[in-house]
C-alpha cells in the first residue's frame, strides 16, 4: 500500500484535510494510526461516524497500522493518508518498519495533553518529549515540516528543536 | 462625502455598536436572557456572518446609498471572485466585506466602470485580512487578563460581561474605521486616479471583469474535491453554453434531477449501525425553549474574541454561561469555566451540536457532581470538534452556502434583483435553522446526535455537491468571458481563432482557462496568486491585443 502522506494532527479528520489535503495528495483512504484514539471509545466512534463517506477510513492501533502499511497488502492500489496524534506514534510506525521520509505537521498540542507545552507556531505546541521524538525522527532521515494546508510554505521543525 | 463615509462605517460594523452590543450588555448585566431578546441578537449576529459575502453587503450598501441596482451588481461581480474563499481551520482567507462596501460607493458615486472597482477590491480584501490577523494577536492579552482570571475565581459575570464588551473592538475598529477612511479619503483620490488611467489599462479592467470570476469558480470546485465527478462540471458547462434557461430555472432542473438520482439509489445507502458509546452525554434534565435560544444565539459569538491560543475558547464558555450559572459554589464554577475556556475550534453551523452535548453534561454535573466526570466533558469536546469541523466545512462552506449564493448572484447578473433577496434570506434561514436544530439535537441525544447528523449529511452533502458542480459549470459558461483577439491570414482569407473555437463549442477558451486555474490550485498555488495572475493576464492580454474586452 502506498502512503500518500503522514500527518500529525490531533484534530484528526477535519476541514483542512477533507477540503484540501485529500485532493492534493490523491489519497483514496484515510488511516488513523493512534493507540490514543483506539483506546478512547468516544473519540474512536466519533471519528468513525463523521468520516467522509466517499473515502474509506480506518482507525487502527499502531501495531495494526504497521501490519497494514508494511504487510502483504503492499502494492495494492491504495494511497493511504495516515494521521497520527503525536510524534511518538509516528516514531513507532517508523521503528516498526513503515517506510517514509516525510511527515507533515498540521495541528498539535493546543487541546492539551496534561504536560507543559510551548507554542512554536499558531497551530503547534511542543512538549519536551515531542522535541526528543522529532529529533529522533530527524536522525532517521525523516523530514518533519509544519504545514497546515498545502498552500502554506512548509516550516522545518528542526528550526524549533 | 462625510455622510457617505459614515454610512460605510455603519455598514462595516458600526451598526453593531447600536444594536447587538447594547442588547448583549443588558443580557450580561441582568445575568439572564429572555427568548425574544435572544432571537433578536441571534438574527443580528447571523447578519454579521452573511455580510461577509460580497453579494449580501453589496446590496445593503446599495440600499443605504440609494442605488440598489449598482449595489447588487458590484456585489455580485466581487462575489464571483470570492466564491470559494472561506476559512478552513487556521487558514484565513482575504476578507472582501469592507472592500465591497467601498467598491459599491466608488462605482455609484464616481460612475466608475465595474471592472475597475473589481481590481481595487482584491488588494483591499487582503488588507482587511492583515488587520483581522493582527487583531487576533492582540486578543491574547485580553484572554489572559479577563477570561482566564475570571475562570480562576469562578466569576461568571466577569467572563460574560467582558466577552460582550470587547466584541465591538473586533467588529468596529478593524472594519468600520478602514471603511470610513477608505470612503472619506478614497472617493476624491480614486476619482483623480481613474481619470489618469491610460486607455490600455482601463481596457484591461473590462477584460478582467470577464476572466477574474475564473478564480472564484476554480477555488470553489477545488474545495468540493470532485475527483472524476468533475465531469458533472463539464456537463453543466455544456448545458450553460447551449441553453437560455434563467438561473432559477436551471437550478430547479438540476436540483430535481439530482434529487431523483439520490432517491432512486437510496436503497444502497443504508447506514451501518452506529457504534457510539450509547447514552454518552444524554441529559435527563429537559432543555427549555429559552435555554435553547440562548445556546443558539451565543453559538454565533465564538470567534469574536478569538486569540491564537484558544481560538473560540472564550466564546464557547460564553455560550454555556446559562448552564454554568447552575453550579452553586464558586469552586465548582471555576472548575467548569477553566474546562470550557480551553481551545475551541470547529465549524460554526455544524458545530452547534457540540455545545448542545456539553450543556447537557454540565447541567447534570451542576445538579449532581457524581453524575458526570469533568474530564469526560473535556474529552468529548476534544473528540468531536475536529471531525464535526470536517463535516461542517464540506457541507456548509464548500456546498450549501456557495449554492445559495451562486443562484442569487447568477440571477442578479441576469438582471433580476430578486436574486439578492433569495440569497440573503436563504442564508438567514439556513444558519438560523441549522444552529437552532443542532444545539437541541446535541442536548437531547448526546453523542448519538452525530449519528443522526451523519444520515442527513451523507445524502445532503453528496447531492448538494452534484448540484453545485453542475450549477458552477453553467455559471462559468454564462459569466466567464474570454475573447481571443488572435487572427491570422492565409491568402485572401482572414481566420479568426475565436470563431473556429466557437464552432467546436462556444466559450472553449473560458473552459480552458478554468481548467488551467483548477490545475494550478491542485498543484498548490495560493488562491491570491491565482487572482493576481489573472489580473495581470487580463491587463497584458488586452494591451497586446490577444484578449478583447
Amino acid at each position: 500500500m502506498a502512503i500518500a502522506l503522514i500527518r500529525i494532527d490531533d484534530r484528526l479528520i477535519h476541514g483542512q484535510i477533507t477540503t484540501n489535503w485529500i485532493a492534493q495528495t490523491n489519497a483514496n483512504m484515510i488511516i488513523i494510526a493512534s493507540d490514543r484514539v483506539v483506546q478512547d471509545k468516544v473519540r474512536k466512534s466519533v471519528v468513525e461516524l463523521t468520516a467522509p463517506k466517499n473515502i474509506k477510513t480506518e482507525v487502527l492501533s499502531i501495531a495494526e497500522a504497521i501490519e497494514k502499511l508494511t504487510g502483504p497488502l503492499a502494492g495494492e492500489n491504495c494511497r493511504a493518508f495516515v494521521i497520527c496524534v503525536a510524534p511518538d506514534e509516528v516514531l513507532a510506525l517508523r521503528e516498526g518498519g513503515v517506510d517514509f521520509t516525510h511527515v507533515v505537521i498540521g495541528n498539535m498540542g493546543s487541546m492539551g495533553r496534561g504536560e507543559e507545552a510551548v507554542r512554536i507556531t499558531k497551530s503547534v505546541m511542543l512538549t519536551k518529549k515531542d522535541r526528543e521524538d522529532f529529533a529522533l525522527l530527524q536522525q532517521m532521515g525523516v523530514k518533519c515540516e509544519i504545514r497546515v494546508i498545502p498552500q502554506d510554505r512548509p516550516i522545518d521543525i528542526a528550526r524549533h528543536l | 462625502m462625510l455622510g457617505t463615509a459614515l454610512i460605510a462605517a455603519f455598514l462595516a460594523g458600526g451598526w453593531f455598536l447600536v444594536t447587538a452590543w447594547p442588547l448583549q450588555l443588558i443580557a450580561a448585566i441582568r445575568q439572564k436572557d429572555s427568548p425574544a431578546h435572544g432571537i433578536i441578537i441571534g438574527l443580528l449576529h447571523i447578519w454579521r456572518f452573511i455580510s461577509d459575502h460580497p453579494l449580501a453587503i453589496g446590496g445593503l450598501t446599495g440600499l443605504f446609498i440609494g442605488d440598489f441596482a449598482t449595489g447588487i451588481k458590484v456585489g455580485a461581480l466581487i462575489q464571483l471572485v470570492f466564491f470559494g474563499v472561506f476559512i478552513v481551520g487556521a487558514a484565513v482567507p482575504p476578507r472582501p466585506m469592507v472592500a465591497t462596501i467601498m467598491a459599491v460607493i466608488f462605482a455609484s458615486k464616481l460612475g466608475v466602470e465595474h471592472g475597475a472597482v473589481l481590481g481595487m477590491a482584491v488588494p483591499i480584501a487582503v488588507f482587511s485580512l492583515m488587520l483581522f490577523l493582527s487583531n487576533i494577536s492582540i486578543m491574547s492579552f485580553f484572554y489572559e487578563r479577563f477570561a482566564r482570571q475570571a475562570a480562576k475565581t469562578g466569576n461568571l459575570k466577569k467572563l460574560e460581561l467582558w466577552h460582550a464588551i470587547l466584541q465591538p473592538i473586533n467588529i468596529t475598529l478593524i472594519n468600520a474605521i478602514p471603511a470610513f477612511l477608505g470612503v472619506y479619503f478614497g472617493v476624491p483620490l480614486v476619482g483623480k486616479v481613474l481619470n489618469a488611467i491610460p486607455a490600455w489599462l482601463s481596457g484591461g479592467f473590462g477584460t478582467m471583469q470577464g476572466i477574474l470570476p475564473v478564480a472564484g469558480f476554480a477555488l470553489l470546485v477545488y474545495t468540493m474535491n470532485p475527483g472524476p465527478m468533475i465531469l458533472l462540471f463539464a456537463a453543466g458547462y455544456a448545458i450553460g453554453t447551449v441553453t437560455q434557461l434563467t438561473p432559477m430555472a436551471t437550478a430547479l432542473v438540476v436540483i430535481a434531477l439530482v434529487f431523483f438520482y439520490m432517491k432512486t439509489r437510496g436503497g444502497q445507502n443504508s447506514l451501518e449501525p452506529a457504534m457510539v458509546a450509547a447514552g454518552e452525554g444524554v441529559s435527563k434534565i429537559p432543555l427549555s425553549f429559552g435555554d435553547r435560544i440562548s445556546l443558539a444565539w451565543r453559538n454565533f459569538t465564538w470567534y469574536y474574541n478569538a486569540s491564537f491560543e484558544v481560538l473560540g475558547g472564550w466564546g464557547f464558555a460564553y455560550q454555556l454561561v446559562p448552564f454554568l450559572r447552575r453550579y452553586k459554589t464558586d469552586e465548582e464554577r471555576a472548575e467548569a469555566m477553566t474546562r470550557n475556556i480551553a481551545f475551541w475550534n470547529t465549524n460554526v453551523y455544524a458545530g452547534g451540536v457540540i455545545p448542545g452535548m456539553v450543556a447537557a453534561m454540565e447541567a447534570q454535573r451542576a445538579e449532581n457532581n457524581e453524575a458526570i466526570d469533568g474530564n469526560a466533558i473535556q474529552a468529548l469536546k476534544v473528540a468531536t470538534m475536529g471531525p464535526v469541523a470536517g463535516i461542517g466545512d464540506s457541507l456548509y462552506h464548500a456546498t450549501l452556502v456557495p449554492i445559495i449564493l451562486a443562484i442569487g448572484t447568477n440571477m442578479v447578473l441576469d438582471g433580476n434583483s430578486f436574486g439578492w433577496f433569495f440569497s440573503v434570506f436563504g442564508l438567514i434561514a439556513l444558519f438560523a435553522a441549522s444552529v437552532y436544530y443542532l444545539v437541541g439535537l446535541g442536548y437531547n441525544l448526546g453523542v448519538d446526535a452525530l449519528n443522526r447528523m451523519r444520515g442527513v449529511v451523507d445524502t445532503v452533502a453528496e447531492g448538494a455537491k452534484y448540484v453545485g458542480l453542475i450549477l458552477v459549470g453553467t455559471m462559468v459558461a454564462n459569466l466567464v468571458k474570454v475573447n481571443l483577439g488572435i487572427t491570422y491570414t492565409t491568402g485572401e482569407q482572414v481566420i479568426n481563432l475565436q470563431e473556429i473555437l466557437d464552432s467546436i463549442m462556444p466559450g472553449l477558451p473560458a473552459l480552458g482557462l478554468f481548467f488551467l486555474a483548477y490545475w494550478l490550485l491542485r498543484k498548490g498555488v495560493k488562491p491570491i496568486w491565482l487572482i493576481i495572475g489573472l489580473m495581470v493576464i487580463a491587463i497584458l492580454g488586452t494591451h497586446f491585443g490577444v484578449l478583447l474586452s
